[in-house]
């Protein structure tokens, strides 16, 4: 089989040397400009972080101090300048300077925020604090794949499906959303050390526990979390991984049921006194209402990681990808949510697959 | 009244004669006798006297025969086309002279056509040139070989003369009415003693009007060193002056600053929208199926219309009319076979071209190989292959010699498909998974077309074409995903992605030329066109565990009508001034809105000497519909889509003025200047791509302008051992669009500041040819965003997805192109060795020099993972021999 070897070598040299790739240092500067980054809750105070832009070829972990420290910033509430920082009043470090206002933020309030540097000049960016979620009911849809457990006492149920929850969304303008689920138990009863139930040691002492756990809400499930994926981009590999952000396009000024299945779900309890309150397992639901520059900074960043467009443009075959800026000086991002919660028990579920 | 005495002594000795004698017949019989002798005595003959000047008849002889003819029948023939008429006035028969007005008024002219063709093949040859040589009145051929001449009545001496083919005969004829006559021209074998009457680039820039006008032969294509050995008419033309290559090896041509959607590519008559082969890599045009190939870029004649920039009109052979002929190409990457012969001699041709690459053949084994040997995951396959088929198929019948009509049909391909497969045995493990992932992509064109070619007058000759022609790209993607758990099948996963995007034309088209005088020559013509657009038709279906969602994107299909009339004049003014003028109607009726283009086209040149020409000229273009890509290469993916009722029509204006000069038979310079202003060019806006799938199309893009000016040079030598051409371009293009970079002027993405072509063609002799082209030109903009800006960090409670990319580097959003190419530059060789079985060899060195030219930059990371930019260099020094067998 030499020949095959032959074969093989010449064919990986002939790959070799159709193309090549070559470090260099392109001839254009562009000056360092401000950044602005503030993610703004309602219900929490704003703060901003403020940093100056960096050539890319830098290296940022060895070498690159994107602070500033001598920036003063400025919070405008509809209008009206509410507080000034300046720079000895923020936290400082390599990665920018962290200004935190006194100021709460509230659905509907227009907020600017504008810094002022000697040495990288003024930058400014506004965002409009969204209205929480019009109203949001949730219920739960679980089915019992398996259930798993030696004994009555201890068992542990596969779960498939997950929960319906409805939005109303209102008429206005687009409304941009992001849905997290989060599992929230029982509290553990008992004291001392857990001891596994299949060992063969009889443990002196219990702790009776109700345990979910899940991976993650399955994106590929629900339609609106695939909105902002092309066709184009799942054939060149892109998938929906990790973004539950969607729009009201679809569904403005509706109600709208979504499918929210929960990935590799369990729930492994562990009640042989079959104590209620072990039983009382929720799943929380935060739906955020987001002002669009939160949905286009995400989207963006999807876009540049895993979309056509960023891929084609990482190869420099395409013209890629920006991240999204709705600051001034096109660096960093100023975004507001206004989240809503809802809790899902699944007790009775429990109880009903268990016999209880 | 002042008489002269020798005029009234001679009439009055006449009169006095003669006078009794009244109407009688005469007998004569004069060869080439003096003319006042025999007009004397035919005249006394008939009884009667004469009145003329002595000097009208002085030195002039007549040739007549007549017995026992009216006088009048002899005085006809006498002086028939003289410039001397007669009149019989009682018993007097006056002389007088045809004032000089009067003599060229009544100058006969008769019409001469017929066609012109290869001696060998009976192939029509386009833009050869049928002239009398007293006169040097002359007309060329059309596409169909067919020509037109008006000259003045009488013995001519006719010639026609082709570039590459050798001068017919002298053939004297006597033009006393309609005449059909055609020719056939032997090819030129020989080599400095080469006989070759009229240059094909020396009658362009001299003898007519047009500016940036190419005239391509197949012979011409195949002596351009080209990829592989694959001769290609786009590569060829990439190396006149205003014409680049793109991207190399991935796009198709870029004419002066334009976009590559902005050429127009017909073959037969219908357009095509997809030429590209392999990334673009190739072109879709089998040489072997060319007869010749029109090309223009500058000022336009009026039957083109329908984009920006330039036109390629390629005609395909007709076949052999006397004996079966063909030709066999073998190359390291493709094969190609073309026939054609007589299927009724004289009457019926057929021509076939068959051209398929052979990637697909080279990589079955290489893959079986490499499937076989890795040592990683030896459960996985690896699939891939990819090929590409050109198939040309004409029939042509020949009713007569004045009708015609052919049947024709392209189909040409591309199929790749990808993948993998990984097998394992679900009963070896507790848990483990199989994939199955499968890409399959095809894209190309149909063309089935019919036409019927008559040549209604001598005056007047037609085409009327009805053709079909489809553009297709179909790519599906399915990937199945099983687990099993303890031998037992868990789960299932089937992902199945689909995209296709098609044009679909119906087209009825008539074109004519009708040549009323010598001087003038009108092309007039009109068409039908009815698209059918279906940009994207985009679907994915997830199958988990039988649940299955869809998801589609679909752009919908659009259907609209388009029209087309156009009339141009080519007109010989003088012998120093040309002008060809006219304009190009259409009407693109969408989505109920009708929009409409009016499209003026004007060239004048002017001659001052017999080899120098000084040409002007303007053209306006309109364009309806464009190609959208996302990324800077040719994809299957790219759709072509039509304007709709929210926009506007793209429209350039083009000016140009040239300069040409001939120096003997061998060189032909020329210096072109041009600019060119867009209006409602369409491109992608800034952030398009955070818009939803779903969102129609052109909400995604934007209308702007652009400019592009800029200087040719050109010093062609055409004849001799040694020919070829140095070119030279210097050129400025920018666009400025309302919601792209901030609404800011940029460059465009082709402004190639300057560009060099050097091609050398060397005949040693009857066995060996060397051709050389060395390529040099400014690199292509790019849009580098050089710097960045920390991205959000978020607060708590984030998932998996958001902390992996936390924290991470932003682009900052940077001018459009704002960084060049480094300059490109790289020679191509060949040589031609000709084997007394009448084949030849190509040997080929693409990239002589081995000069990897930059075709992109990007950020990247170091082997460490610290950032850097790249370039990505490409196309080493790549040799390549093929043959080709003619029998």
């Amino acid at each position: 089989m030499d020949i095959l070897k032959h074969i093989i070598t010449l064919s990986a040299a002939a790959l070799l040397l159709t193309g090549c790739e070559q470090e260099f240092e392109p001839d254009i500067y562009v000056p360092e400009a401000l950044c602005i980054n503030s993610v703004i809750t309602s219900g929490e105070p704003v703060s901003a972080n403020i940093s100056h832009t960096w050539r890319y070829d830098e290296d940022f972990e060895e070498k690159i101090d994107c602070g500033v420290y001598d920036a003063t910033v400025t919070l405008t509430v509809d209008g009206r300048p509410v507080e000034t920082l300046r720079a000895s009043d923020s936290e400082q470090s390599k990665k920018g300077s962290v200004y935190r206002f006194s100021h709460i933020a509230a659905p509907g309030e227009d907020i600017t925020i504008t810094a002022e540097s000697g040495k990288y000049g003024e930058a400014h960016g506004s965002v409009i604090v969204p209205q929480p979620a019009g109203n949001l009911t949730a219920v739960p849809d679980f089915k019992a794949k398996r259930v798993t457990g030696e004994s009555d006492e201890s068992q542990g149920i596969v779960l498939s499906g997950g929960i319906k929850a409805t939005i109303t969304d209102t008429e206005a303008s687009t409304d941009f959303y992001r849905l997290e689920a989060k599992a929230i138990n029982a509290e553990p009863i008992g004291s001392g050390e857990w001891v596994d139930v299949w060992g063969e040691d009889e443990p002196v002492e219990r702790k009776y526990v109700g345990v979910l756990e899940f991976w993650m809400i399955d994106k590929e499930h629900e339609t609106l979390f695939q909105e902002h994926l092309g066709v184009l981009d799942v054939m060149f590999g892109a998938s929906t991984y990790g973004l539950t952000i969607f729009s009201d396009r679809m569904f403005s000024g509706r109600d709208y049921t979504l499918d929210v299945v929960l990935r590799e779900a369990f729930i492994h309890i562990y009640n042989p006194l079959h104590i209620n309150s072990i039983y009382d397992v929720k799943v929380r639901l935060t739906l955020s209402t987001l002002s669009s520059s939160y949905y286009n900074y995400w989207l963006s960043d999807f876009q540049a990681s895993e979309g056509f467009i960023g891929q084609m443009g990482d190869l420099g075959l395409a013209q890629g990808v920006n991240g999204y800026s709705n600051v001034s000086t096109k660096a960093g991002v100023i975004m507001a949510a206004t989240p809503t919660t809802v809790d899902v028990s699944l007790a009775d579920f429990i109880r009903t697959t268990l016999g209880q | 009244m002042n008489m002269n005495p020798r005029f009234t002594a001679a009439t009055f000795a006449l009169m006095a004669t003669v006078a009794q004698v009244c109407a009688k017949n005469v007998t004569v019989n004069a060869q080439s006798a003096d003319a006042a002798t025999v007009f004397a005595d035919v005249v006394r003959q008939a009884g009667k006297n004469y009145v003329y000047a002595p000097e009208l008849l002085k030195g002039r002889r007549v040739t007549v025969k007549a017995t026992d003819e009216p006088l009048k029948k002899v005085l006809d023939q006498m002086f028939s086309g003289t410039g001397i008429s007669y009149e019989i006035k009682g018993n007097n028969v006056v002389l007088r002279k045809i004032p000089a007005k009067r003599t060229k008024k009544e100058t006969r002219y008769v019409t001469v056509s017929g066609f012109v063709r290869e001696a060998e093949t009976g192939e029509a040859l386009a833009g050869a040139t049928v002239y009398d040589t007293e006169t040097r009145l002359g007309a060329n051929t059309n596409a169909q070989g067919f020509y037109s001449l008006r000259l003045p009545e009488g013995k001519r001496n006719l010639q026609a003369t082709c570039f590459d083919f050798l001068a017919s005969p002298v053939t004297p004829v006597t033009l006393d009415g309609k005449l059909n006559l055609d020719f056939s021209l032997e090819k030129s074998r020989q080599l400095e003693e080469v006989v070759v009457i009229g240059s094909r680039d020396r009658s362009l820039a001299i003898e007519s009007p047009e500016i940036g006008r190419v005239a391509l032969s197949a012979s011409r294509i195949k002596k351009t060193p080209v990829l592989f050995g694959e001769s290609d008419v786009t590569k060829t033309l990439q190396l006149e002056p205003g014409v680049n290559s793109g991207m190399e090896g991935f796009a198709g041509m870029v004419v002066h600053g334009g976009a590559p959607d902005e050429n127009l590519y017909m073959l037969d008559n219908v357009p095509l929208y997809q030429v590209n082969h392999f990334a673009g890599l190739f072109s879709a045009f089998n040489t072997d199926a060319i007869r010749n190939a029109e090309f223009y870029k500058m000022t336009f004649p009026a039957k083109y219309d329908g984009r920006l920039s330039s036109y390629l009109d390629v005609t395909t052979i007709d076949g052999n009319a006397e004996r079966h002929k063909g030709i066999f190409t073998l190359g390291l990457t493709s094969g190609a076979l073309s026939i054609s012969g007589p299927i009724w001699k004289g009457r019926t041709t057929y021509a076939v071209s068959l051209r398929r690459s052979w990637y697909d053949v080279l990589t079955i084994p290489a893959l079986a190989i490499f499937n076989s040997v890795k040592k990683v995951n030896k459960d996985e396959k690896v699939r891939f292959r990819y090929d590409f088929t050109d198939l040309n198929a004409k029939i042509n019948h020949r009713f007569s010699d004045r009708s015609s009509a052919f049947i024709s049909v392209y189909y040409g391909e591309d199929f790749i498909t990808t993948g993998t497969k990984l097998d394992q045995d679900p009963s070896e493990t507790d848990y483990c998974w199989n994939e199955d992932d499968k890409t399959r992509m095809y894209w190309g064109n149909i063309v089935a077309s019919a036409g019927w070619r008559y040549a209604f007058s001598p005056k007047v000759f037609g085409e009327i074409t009805g053709a079909y022609s489809r553009y297709f790209s179909k790519l599906s993607q399915e990937w199945k995903n099983f687990i099993y758990i303890n031998g037992d099948l868990d789960e299932t996963e089937i992902d199945k992605v689909t995209s296709a995007n098609s044009i679909d034309d119906w087209i009825v088209r008539g074109d004519f030329s009708w040549q009323p005088r010598e001087s003038n020559r009108v092309e007039t013509g009109a068409s039908v066109t009815f698209h059918n657009f279906r940009p994207s038709e985009m679907r994915r279906t997830l199958t988990k565990n039988e649940m299955a969602s869809v998801l589609t994107d679909s752009t919908g299909r659009y259907r609209a009508i388009e029209a087309n009339a156009y009339i141009g004049d080519n007109w010989t003014i003088s012998s120093k001034f040309r002008l060809q003028a006219g304009v190009h109607l259409s009407l693109f009726h969408i989505d109920g809105k009708t929009h409409h283009g009016i499209s003026p086209r004007l060239a004048l040149s002017w001659n001052p000497t017999d080899n120098a020409a000084v040409k002007a000229g303007y053209s306006r273009t309109t364009q309806y519909v464009h190609q959208l890509s996302q990324s800077y290469i040719s994809l299957p993916t790219d759709q072509w889509v039509p304007i709709t009722s929210e926009m506007r029509p793209q429209t350039a204006d083009k000016i140009a003025l040239g300069g040409y000069y001939t120096l003997g038979t061998d060189y032909t310079f020329s210096v072109e200047g041009w600019w060119k202003w867009m209006r409602n060019l369409v491109d992608y806006r800034d952030e398009y791509y955070l818009l939803p799938p779903q969102t129609p199309w052109d909400r995604k893009l934007v209308s702007g302008d652009g400019t592009a000016k800029g200087i040719d040079f050109k010093i062609v030598k055409e004849s001799g051992k040694i020919t070829g051409q140095i070119a030279y371009t210097l050129m400025w293009a920018d666009r400025t669009f309302p919601l792209v970079n901030g609404g800011r002027t940029f460059p465009a993405r082709y402004d190639n500041r300057h560009k060099i072509n050097v091609t050398v063609n060397w005949r040693i002799n009857d066995k060996w040819e060397l051709n050389a082209a060395w390529t040099g030109m400014s690199g292509n903009r790019f849009t580098l965003p050089v710097n960045v800006w920390q991205g959000i960090e978020l607060p708590d409670g984030q998932d998996k997805w958001e902390e992996f990319y936390m924290n991470q580097s932003v682009t900052q959003t940077p001018e459009i192109n704002n960084y060049r190419l480094p300059f490109y530059h790289r020679l191509d060789l060949s040589a031609i060795r000709h084997t007394h079985r009448g084949g030849y060899w190509t040997f080929s060195l693409y990239n002589a020099y081995c000069n990897m030219n930059v075709i992109a930059v990007h950020r990247s990371d170091k082997i460490d993972g610290r950032p850097c930019f790249k370039k990505l260099r490409l196309i080493p020094l790549i040799p390549s021999v093929s043959y080709t067998w003619t029998f």
